[in-house]
């Protein structure tokens, strides 16, 4: 069961949002519900389709005994390991902060901490993080007037 | 037809040269490098076309399109790792050929090839384009929503899971109608303003298309690729070049089959280089040489995929509906030059599209002179490590979201798509539907509300022929593969 719930995590996370929107949408108008209505009906129909056939593949693995237990350990270390979620979350702090800390600031801290996640040369890291942040800096704020965050110091 | 002649006299001013060398060079430099390819590199490059007039930003986007497409090859070949999608087939018979020591002249019939096919499907977008438009223009409501309908059945159908594609594909065309819609009523904003207009094109196109990608260079934590022996001579370059000469009807042939395929919604570059591989081996005369390092090798997929970059073109810029990743992004930035894709938007716009038709032709000259200064280079290029790129590429997406509304909502919600369209792509739900329900959930549900405005009831729509038509080949175009994949199963069963 726990199985089939983290293989339909993701189409669960779309129809709960498309649930929420059909209902949001169902108060209204009627003529602004013309398109809505037939799409999350066939929405719900085709994550009924595939609940299914995950059930039906999980099943089959359970038989033949594919897939080996799931270890924590494993999990934990390849979650530790995992450069993507690190990327994800950093990039998430980094759009936090960079209204407090202004676009330079954050973004050499971001390309520094990034370079030291993929394990740059130290050197190389701290010379290019100011640098890229520079070089962009140039060109959207002073030759595109892109009016970037400026933060508390200004900068 | 008159505006695609006048083009030559506006696209040859050194202005537009200049956009068309500096595009083509990003795009092939961007598709040099590991992992990267056309689409990233227009999804890099849009925010700097904000302020551009919409011809300028065209032509540069169209030639880091062109650029992109062709240096997919050289990585084939150099590195058995296609640039991107369409080069699948290169890989095939370039990169034994390089390891056989003839990387120049892989290198020269890949560059020459993907000339011939440019040129040729270029020829056939001049071609279509204005029959197409006209016919499109008798479109009303009724055709607008089945051609909206059509175009994301097309897509759904042609991915491997028909039905994750369908669901991906509802779920875009739900999140399309996000916003303020056409009677002024506001729907799933959360009580956010920033998302009364809908969601923003350009952060979720860059979060569901350019930034998965970008996430699986992390796989490899940064490595580098062995290249062997890669010195690279003019002279064999150039001869290499020559021999596409001695297989005109192969590369004419695999031309034209690029760009019918190209025309097809979502089929674009990937299958037509597959398709023509395949099509040429089965025609060949030794089919058991293919795959050893041969020429005949190189040329169907590298003619065909630029080939179909015509028809594609066609398909986005008539109908509006994109036929690649590429297209999309390009799509997007037509939709922040404020143009509405559609019929319409060809014959509003005609001049400046048929200019950028004429730029098609010198960017493949351009890419021609470029490409062979590049391929010397490219060598050195792929190895680049993905280490450096991957920081660098994430903050400049960051500031790309931002420059659009400047607020950072926008990259916010990039950052959100892409955890999405990772998390997508990790549980085999293709993305490309997704984005393309966005992009046309709103027309369908505009279009819907007026037919049923205009009708009396929703099935009269079906009297109208193109509408008919439409709608048995978008039933077909979705029942079809899953009776083909079901037989396919029985088969193996």
């Amino acid at each position: 069961m726990s199985l089939l719930l983290k293989k339909l995590v993701t189409p669960l996370v779309m129809l709960a949002w498309a649930t929420y929107y059909f209902i949001q949408v169902s108060g209204q108008n009627p003529q602004s519900q013309y398109l809505i209505r037939p799409v999350y009906f066939a929405i719900v129909g085709i994550f009924v389709v595939i609940a299914y056939n995950e059930y039906k593949q999980i099943h089959r693995d359970s038989v033949s005994n594919a897939k080996p237990v799931m270890d924590l350990q494993a999990v934990w270390g390849e979650l530790k390991n995992n450069h993507v979620a690190i990327f994800i979350a950093g990039t998430g702090l980094y759009l936090l902060l960079m209204p407090y800390l202004g676009y330079i600031l954050a973004t050499v801290v971001y390309l520094f901490a990034g370079f030291t996640v993929l394990r740059v040369h130290r050197h190389t890291a701290v010379i290019l993080a100011p640098a890229l942040a520079a070089a962009v800096y140039v060109v959207f704020k002073v030759l595109l007037s892109v009016p970037l965050p400026t933060g508390l110091f200004g900068i | 037809m008159e505006h695609f002649f006048s083009g030559f006299a506006i696209i040859l001013q050194p202005h537009y040269l200049m956009f068309m060398v500096a595009g083509v060079c990003l795009g092939t430099i961007l598709g040099f490098l590991p992992g990267l390819n056309a689409a990233t590199g227009i999804a890099l490059m849009l925010p700097l076309t904000y302020g551009m007039q919409p011809l300028d930003a065209l032509v540069f986007l169209m030639s880091i399109y062109t650029g992109g497409l062709f240096s997919g090859g050289v990585t084939a070949i150099l590195i058995n790792t296609p640039g991107s999608n369409a080069n699948i087939a290169t890989t095939l018979d370039g990169y034994p050929m390089h390891r056989k020591g003839e990387t120049e002249r892989a290198l020269g019939l890949a560059l020459f090839s993907s000339v011939i096919g440019g040129l040729i499907g270029t020829t056939c977008l001049l071609l279509i384009a204005g029959p197409m438009a006209n016919l499109a223009l008798k479109f009303g409501p009724a055709e607008m929503f089945m051609v909206a309908f059509f175009g994301l059945t097309v897509v759904g159908s042609l991915s491997d899971d028909v039905i994750k594609s369908l669901f991906s594909g509802l779920m875009g065309v739900l999140l399309g109608t996000v916003g303020v819609n056409s009677m002024g009523i506001v729907r799933g904003t959360m009580g956010s303003m920033y998302l009364l207009e809908g969601v923003p094109l350009i952060p979720a196109l860059i979060g569901f298309l350019a930034l998965p990608a970008i996430y699986d260079l992390l796989k490899g934590g940064g490595d580098k690729h062995d290249l062997g022996d890669t010195k690279v001579s003019l002279r064999k370059l150039l001869s290499g070049c020559k021999e596409v000469l001695r297989h005109p009807i192969q590369a004419v042939v695999c031309s034209l089959i690029g760009v019918i395929v190209g025309i097809m919604p979502a089929a674009g570059a990937s299958v037509a280089g597959i398709l023509c591989y395949n099509q040429s081996k089965q025609w060949s005369k030794h089919p058991e040489k293919f795959g050893t390092g041969i020429p005949e090798g190189i040329i169907p997929c590298e003619t065909a995929n630029n080939a179909s970059e015509g028809g594609a073109l066609a398909t986005m810029f008539v109908l509006g509906i994109p036929g690649s990743n590429a297209t999309a992004m390009m799509l997007g930035a037509v939709v922040l030059m404020g143009w509405t894709p559609g019929p319409r938007m060809f014959s509003q716009y005609s001049d400046i599209i048929y200019t950028v038709f004429s730029s098609l032709f010198i960017q493949q000259l351009v890419m021609f002179a470029t490409g062979i200064g590049l391929c010397l280079l490219g060598a050195k290029l792929a190895k680049i490590s993905t280490k450096y790129l991957v920081p660098c590429i994430i903050m400049f997406t960051v500031v790309g979201a931002f420059a659009g509304r400047y607020t950072l909502f926008d990259p916010i919600l990039m950052l959100g798509c892409s955890l999405l369209g990772w998390i997508m792509k990790k549980n085999n739900y293709p993305a490309m539907p997704l984005v393309l329900g966005l992009m046309l959930g709103g027309i369908a549900d505009a279009e819907l509300m007026r037919v049923f405005q205009s009708f009396d009831s929703f099935w009269e729509i079906f009297t109208r022929p193109i509408v008919l038509v439409l709608a048995i080949i978008s039933v077909m175009s979705v029942v079809m593969p899953i009776i083909m994949k079901a037989r396919r199963n029985k088969h193996t069963a």
